[in-house]
């Protein structure tokens, strides 16, 4: 009877096992299905994205690919088709330029007020003061971006008009511009800077703020000179995730910005367009798979890599001034490695000679 | 002597000098510390005085719950005529005209579009409109204030031998409109447009997409914390390395633009689900969007469970499932809600993503599988065309705001209520 029993509660466990072996090849399948996500969308914008340098579309009459060289260089998003070639003319060059403009601008506002800020959150402000403007800065965080864009047409926009033909005398400005997006971008990736650099602020080592003050530093000095300094790397990963929010925007941009057809913007309040405002202009015109529509996945392709490049230089500046692991920074980097290889095939080239004069000898 | 007081002396006007110098400094780069920080309060302030400063006086009750689109109805009497005699008693305002046989004041205005129209400013409670009915329903009509009126077509009588016949219309103002109808007693035929420009179909559209993507992203999210919140830890080292690349890949995620899943999302679920963009590949794209969202706030609150409390449910005798179930996913849910509550605050303000997915066209009779524009999108397409209709954006605005602010205050509550654990250590 007993031995029954034991049996029992033996089968009983083996099953329990069993079934948290499935559970948890439940759990891991649908882990894998979330981490699958990213993978799908790479592929899809890859594929899409170097289908229109490949297939052959028909648009207007007209049967041929997209030119590789003017989508690299071109200065108007549609320009046609180029008979001598036989390739279509979609260019995208310029919209990188204005894209890393408009976000340099944006950078220069964004980047000093939140180092300030948190710097203000974290160390300078009373303690109410610090959670009114925190709070008030999570409610920003909050704001959705279609409601930036209509605060940037109802406020930034005019305020900029009234500026451009007040303050520069230039009557033609409309307000819709490069300098309007770069406020209301700057706006939008400070909460994020802000939020991420106040954590790293507020866990500088306190010992080393004593110290600073014990030396005779007054407050500000050590709250400048001391916590900003240990606190970089913090700052600067703040900057980082801003600046890559910033570069993914869309839809405040294409309210704010304008959308002229073609060319550089170099004047701050000229209209400008950039990669993800022309991605989503006249959209409801193109096609699913037109050349127009997938011309688009191309351009994505350009704005993923200008986001994984900028952030690649950042993180490289970020390990370049933070105070622990220090790195000399990629550039330098480089320019040693492919010095110190030259030396070597250089010595090994003259070991070569020398070896083969002896053996002429 | 004199020589070292007098080098003493210097060395503190020195020091006095530079401390002067120094306190200086300290004032200017502490006095920017306050003015950055104020600019981005200034900021926020802006936005809000400004969003309800215009938004304020569209906002109402019609509002929220009106179609988007105008509708036509056509009014006409029926046989039984009851013709207005009576005299009413009322004191127009300021170009508000009143037919006292009637009792109806008519008020010039402009619509959405611009384009000048009559509105009806005042029914009074006894009004003559008894006899009037739909005429495509058949149902009684009743005039209500805020009725526009297109045109009316009035007889001085009910006899059509005598009567003088009188043709009103919206061109023509709310002057001439009230003499034709203060002439007139007898109604025969009206147009009346229905105001139009409401958000119900946005509304109702942008509660589909929630729907839609939290029934999707919340199981899925929660599997996912699970398991890289209970289990990566006890496998194996070198299954541990999955589990962190998983982790990895779950986080890029989030650093993809929304305008790159809108476009892939377009083109994956369109595939899956009509040719069309529609509200279901637009709640499936963002579901994949608020994927690391809701995992990385799951996988925190679990992480603040206590170890004891699944140790003890184990060393109980209960089996790993059990304790998932029972110990570890009930523990943890004031941060999966705290997770969809994110989500949520996502979905509501998400534009880029959708203007690809679901379309832009403001639907008023939502069906999930037919493109139409969540709240955000509606102020994306009355935003992006010609008439830029800032007023009824920023109403719109104001409901997405207020929805936050309850979302975020809601998040504070749980966020405490997660707290409890780590204060009662």
């Amino acid at each position: 009877m007993q031995e029954i029993k034991e049996e029992k509660n033996i089968k009983k466990a083996e099953q329990k096992s069993n079934i948290d072996k499935t559970v948890k090849l439940f759990f891991l399948l649908l882990t894998s299905v979330c981490a699958a996500v990213i993978i799908v969308v790479m592929a899809f914008i890859i594929y899409k994205g170097v289908m229109p340098f490949i297939k052959s579309y028909t648009e207007n009459g007209n049967t041929g690919t997209a030119s590789l060289s003017y989508f690299l260089t071109g200065l108007r998003f549609q320009n046609g088709f180029d008979s001598t070639t036989g390739q279509f003319l979609y260019g995208v060059g310029f919209l990188v330029v204005n894209t890393l403009f408009l976000n340099l601008l944006a950078a220069i506002i964004s980047v000093p007020t939140s180092i300030l800020t948190s710097l203000f959150i974290a160390r300078i402000a009373p303690s109410f003061l610090a959670k009114i403007i925190q709070s008030g800065i999570d409610l920003l965080a909050a704001i959705p971006s279609v409601i930036y864009g209509v605060f940037g047409i109802g406020v930034i926009v005019p305020m900029v008009k009234s500026i451009a033909r007040n303050v520069f005398q230039i009557s033609s400005a409309s307000g819709i511009s490069l300098l309007s997006g770069a406020i209301i971008l700057a706006l939008m990736s400070i909460p994020t800077m802000i939020s991420v650099s106040v954590t790293s602020l507020k866990s500088v080592n306190e010992e080393m703020v004593k110290g600073s003050l014990a030396l005779g530093a007054s407050k500000t000095q050590t709250n400048f000179k001391i916590c900003l300094r240990s606190a970089k790397s913090g700052i600067f990963a703040g900057i980082i995730l801003g600046i890559g929010r910033a570069l993914g925007e869309a839809t405040a941009i294409s309210m704010v910005c304008g959308s002229p057809t073609y060319g550089i913007t170099t004047n701050i309040f000229n209209p400008t367009v950039t990669l993800t405002s022309q991605m989503l202009l006249a959209l409801g015109e193109a096609v699913t798979d037109s050349l127009n529509y997938d011309i688009r996945f191309s351009a994505g392709i350009v704005l993923m890599l200008i986001i994984l490049i900028s952030n690649l230089i950042l993180n490289d500046v970020k390990d370049h001034v933070s105070a622990i692991n220090k790195k000399p920074l990629m550039i330098t980097r480089f320019v040693l490695y492919t010095s110190n290889l030259f030396k070597k095939l250089s010595q090994k080239f003259k070991g070569l000679k020398d070896s083969s004069n002896e053996l002429i000898r | 002597m004199n020589s070292s007081a007098n080098s003493l002396n210097k060395q503190i006007a020195d020091f006095n000098h530079s401390n002067k110098k120094r306190r200086i400094r300290d004032f200017f780069s502490a006095g920017s510390t306050y003015l950055f920080s104020s600019f981005s309060l200034i900021a926020l302030i802006a936005i809000i005085v400004f969003i309800f400063s215009k938004g304020y006086s569209t906002l109402s009750w019609d509002f929220l719950t009106s179609d988007y689109r105008s509708e036509i109805v056509n009014v006409e009497t029926n046989s039984e005529v009851t013709v207005a005699t009576n005299t009413f008693e009322y004191t127009p305002g300021d170009n508000e005209y009143f037919a006292s046989n009637w009792g109806i004041s008519f008020v010039d205005s402009k619509n959405t579009e611009g384009n000048s129209i009559v509105l009806v400013k005042y029914v009074d409670s006894k009004a003559n409109t008894d006899s009037w009915i739909n005429s495509s329903s058949q149902d009684p009509f009743t005039l209500k204030e805020g009725d526009n009126i297109t045109s009316a077509q009035l007889w001085t009588s009910n006899d059509p031998d005598t009567s003088r016949v009188i043709v009103v219309s919206s061109s023509s103002g709310a002057e001439k409109m009230c003499k034709g109808f203060a002439e007139c007693s007898y109604l025969k035929t009206m147009t009346i447009t229905s105001k139009g420009g409401g958000i119900r179909g946005s509304l109702i559209s942008t509660l589909y997409l929630i729907l839609i993507t939290m029934s999707i992203a919340l199981p899925l999210g929660i599997g996912g914390a699970v398991f890289l919140g209970v289990y990566a830890d006890t496998l194996p080292t070198r299954f541990k390395k999955i589990a962190n690349i998983l982790r990895s890949l779950i986080d890029m995620i989030s650093g993809i633009p929304s305008i790159i899943f809108g476009l892939v999302g377009g083109v994956v679920f369109l595939t899956l689900f009509g040719q069309k963009g529609n509200l279901i590949t637009g709640g499936l794209t963002l579901a994949c969007m608020i994927l690391p969202i809701i995992i990385k706030s799951t996988e925190e609150a679990i992480r603040t469970i206590p170890k004891n409390m699944p140790l003890a449910s184990l060393a109980l005798g209960a089996s790993q499932t059990q304790t998932t179930f029972k110990i570890i996913i009930p523990n943890a849910l004031p941060g999966i809600l705290t997770s969809a509550l994110l989500g949520i605050g996502r979905v509501i303000g998400e534009s880029a993503a959708l203007i690809y997915t679901s379309g832009t066209a403001i639907q008023d009779y939502i069906i999930p599988t037919q493109g139409s524009a969540s709240l955000a999108v509606h102020i994306w397409s009355l935003m992006s065309g010609d008439n830029q209709n800032i007023e009824a954006s920023c109403a719109i605005s104001i409901v997405i705001l207020f929805v936050i602010l309850f979302l975020s205050l809601l998040i504070k509550l749980l966020s405490m209520k997660i707290n409890r654990y780590q204060k009662g250590k």
